[in-house]
């Protein structure tokens, strides 16, 4: 006769009881919350309306009544041909709002024939090589009516977006998007400090966020958001607190070059990720708000509601999903979104099942999307501002969370730029991965079909996987190769030299210099490289290349 | 054995997810073994020359971009050019169906996203070992 194989024995299963009971970042909690939890707190000073200073509760009074959250998932394929294909898909199953990450040798600067861009293009995302590339992704869409979110940290990338755009006929006052722009993050996210010096890093930065309040005011310049910090390990007060610093960091920059607190704070933006502790999640957004709104009010002295308001894309958290049993995870990204707008948040990315796997296909990717509308129009929980509000457990969770939150910033606040070029953030992070594959492997932290509930080797199902099209990728190279053969050299070096000079004078805006050698086609490698040289930095960050002019 | 067995780690390419190899880096340590991270950005040749200079038992490489299937093959040859004939061992974001591939290409582990730290362990210090003994 056959035994049932069970991972416990069936009699203890009966009985079995929770082994973890503290949140995902650790904190130990009770078995029931109650009034003397939250002594102390204040309806008015604490928490207050939503659309109200603190803004606990929301940065709108009628939160998703008045504007439903954005619905923004991330993509971005082959080449800018391909991805243009994928923005229409998305647009036609009800996407609101755009989001595309290049590939990998966008996000460092270089261009597609670069001999370290060799095995890189087109895998992770579209090259964005020159304005070329953003004419072809954006064919047949309209400028004016997206909003597009540039995953990258790169300034004249933003550039090329604007400048096809003008090209197409649209009015720089009228683009809504945002770019995330956050510079100092390259050390500690993936990239390595020569590819973006410091200096030139936040010099782009800064021009970005002035230019922008100028010329696009519909732009959010900068979205701070080390990311993959929180998929590296930091725990949620972790993820707030370093990108608080940074944000700091960069309006002390724009406030030195004569900015006003309420004109560089109000449009920037937050990226973070969404776990799958709920009720830790729902109370860390809620604690970003509040503790964002007192260091923008009390600290900068900010008159402008809409400077203290904590704005945040989510994107859910990668690093909960598991490549067993893979469409699990679509019931775990359900649970992180809830999450998500339980804490109020603005846009959102739901990744997809095969996030763990692959880049997603178009199937996968109409799940995430469907989760998302499912959330939205049969669940409820757009009818009413923070929900949660007012629980003991949560608001408890949310006082700790601002404590933790205003602890680390009180300690990191003043180096912050240091601590991120220097690794130190990237060691903290990585001890905390080190504990959570520790609790995994000890099975202490459960995790469903990865130490309990797996099912074996041979009933894993095959999914269908995305596979980068070579043929893609072949007719973007010629394109560039094209590119370069075609264009009018003389203007590209005359418009390169001007840009140089312009990066040299430090307080001047380089972006309308920028611009111009976006529309003689000059490539993100070479204004990159213009700027490098501009602050004493070889032009190639590799050393492979020479300057060309 | 008497020698601690040794491997280098890195990631070559661009892709800069390191927190795998930086997490693996500790486990493998605290498991008694040498560990050298070379950590991200690094070049086909860079890796292959470190594990001669180190006389590494095991060279072990983390995709998380994609680009395995690109690099495996170079790095392969390269130590073939160089008369190394140590296991390379794979880590990462690897859809189950290129597994049959890279072993084709002569990749001696394979280790998908959500694979135990003991798995790794133990498959690496077994290749270690019978690196050691040839």
């Amino acid at each position: 006769m056959d035994t049932v194989k069970t991972d416990i024995p069936i009699e203890e299963r009966y009985f079995e009881k929770p082994k973890r009971l503290r949140t995902a970042s650790g904190y130990p909690l009770k078995e029931i919350y109650e009034p003397e939890d939250i002594e102390g707190m204040d309806y008015k000073r604490d928490i207050g309306r939503a659309g109200e200073y603190p803004f606990t509760r929301g940065i709108f009074p009628d939160m998703y009544r008045g504007r439903m959250w954005s619905l923004r998932e991330i993509c971005g394929y082959d080449s800018p041909r391909e991805t243009n294909k994928r923005i229409k898909f998305l647009l036609s199953e009800g996407e609101s709002a755009l989001n595309v990450i290049p590939d990998l040798p966008t996000q460092n600067g270089i261009d597609s024939d670069h001999p370290r861009a060799r095995g890189g293009v087109g895998v992770q995302g579209p090259p964005w090589c020159s304005m070329q590339d953003m004419e072809i992704m954006m064919e047949g869409v309209p400028f004016e009516k997206v909003s597009m979110t540039m995953s990258v940290y790169l300034m004249p990338v933003f550039v090329f977006y604007v400048a096809a755009a003008e090209k197409a006929g649209a009015s720089l006052k009228n683009l809504r998007g945002t770019l995330l722009n956050d510079t100092l993050s390259f050390p500690l996210v993936r990239f390595n400090p020569p590819v973006v010096p410091q200096d030139v890093a936040t010099r782009m930065t800064t021009d970005t966020i002035l230019f922008c309040d100028q010329f696009v005011p519909k732009f959010y310049p900068l979205s701070v958001g080390s990311e993959g910090l929180r998929e590296s390990g930091a725990n949620a007060a972790q993820e707030i607190a370093f990108d608080f610093c940074l944000a700091r960091y960069y309006i002390t920059k724009a406030l030195e070059r004569g900015a006003d607190i309420d004109k560089v704070a109000r449009r920037i933006t937050f990226t973070h990720r969404c776990g799958i502790d709920i009720f830790e999640e729902a109370a860390k957004f809620r604690a970003a708000r509040r503790v964002w709104a007192r260091m923008m009010r009390e600290e900068f002295g900010a008159k402008d509601p809409r400077t203290m308001t904590y704005k945040v894309h989510v994107v859910t958290k990668g690093s909960d999903l598991t490549a067993q049993q893979p469409e699990n995870n679509v019931i775990r990204i359900a649970y992180q979104a809830l999450a998500a707008v339980l804490g109020g948040v603005q846009s959102l990315h739901t990744t997809s099942l095969d996030e763990p796997i692959c880049l997603p296909t178009e199937d996968s990717q109409r799940i995430a999307v469907r989760t998302q509308q499912i959330l939205a129009y049969e669940t409820g929980v757009v009818n009413v501002a923070d929900p949660l509000g007012g629980s003991y457990y949560v608001e408890y969770l949310t006082n700790k969370l601002d404590e933790e939150i205003t602890k680390i910033i009180d300690e990191l606040k003043d180096d912050i730029a240091k601590y991120a070029w220097e690794g130190r953030l990237l060691e903290m992070m990585y001890k905390n991965a080190v504990e959570e594959q520790k609790e995994i492997e000890s099975g202490e932290k459960i995790v469903v079909g990865v130490n309990r509930f797996r099912v074996p080797e041979e009933a894993e199902r095959e999914i269908k996987v995305h596979e980068p099209s070579q043929d893609a990728v072949n007719e973007h190279l010629n394109n560039l190769k094209r590119l370069r053969e075609t264009r009018d050299t003389e203007a590209v070096r005359a418009r390169l030299e001007e840009l140089r000079k312009a990066v040299e004078v430090r307080d001047k805006n380089t972006i309308p210099y920028v611009m111009e050698a976006a529309k003689a086609y000059a490539t993100l490698g070479e204004i990159m490289g213009v700027f490098r040289m501009a602050y004493g930095h070889p032009y190639d960050a590799f050393g492979d290349l020479e300057y060309p002019f | 054995m008497t020698e601690r067995p040794k491997i280098i780690l890195a990631k070559v390419g661009m892709d800069g997810h390191d927190r795998g190899i930086a997490t693996l880096s500790v486990w493998l340590r605290d498991a008694g073994m040498e560990v050298i991270n070379l950590g991200r950005y690094r070049t086909v040749p860079e890796v292959v020359r470190a594990a001669i200079q180190e006389d590494a038992h095991v060279i072990g490489l983390s995709f998380l971009g994609g680009e395995h299937l690109h690099f495996v093959p170079l790095v392969l040859e390269e130590m073939k050019k160089n008369n190394i004939s140590i296991p390379l061992v794979v880590g990462g974001i690897i859809p189950r169906k290129h597994i049959p591939q890279l072993k084709e290409m002569g990749v001696s582990g394979i280790f998908p996203a959500g694979s135990s730290m003991e798995e790794i362990i133990a498959e690496v210090k077994r290749l270690a070992a019978s690196d050691a003994t040839d």
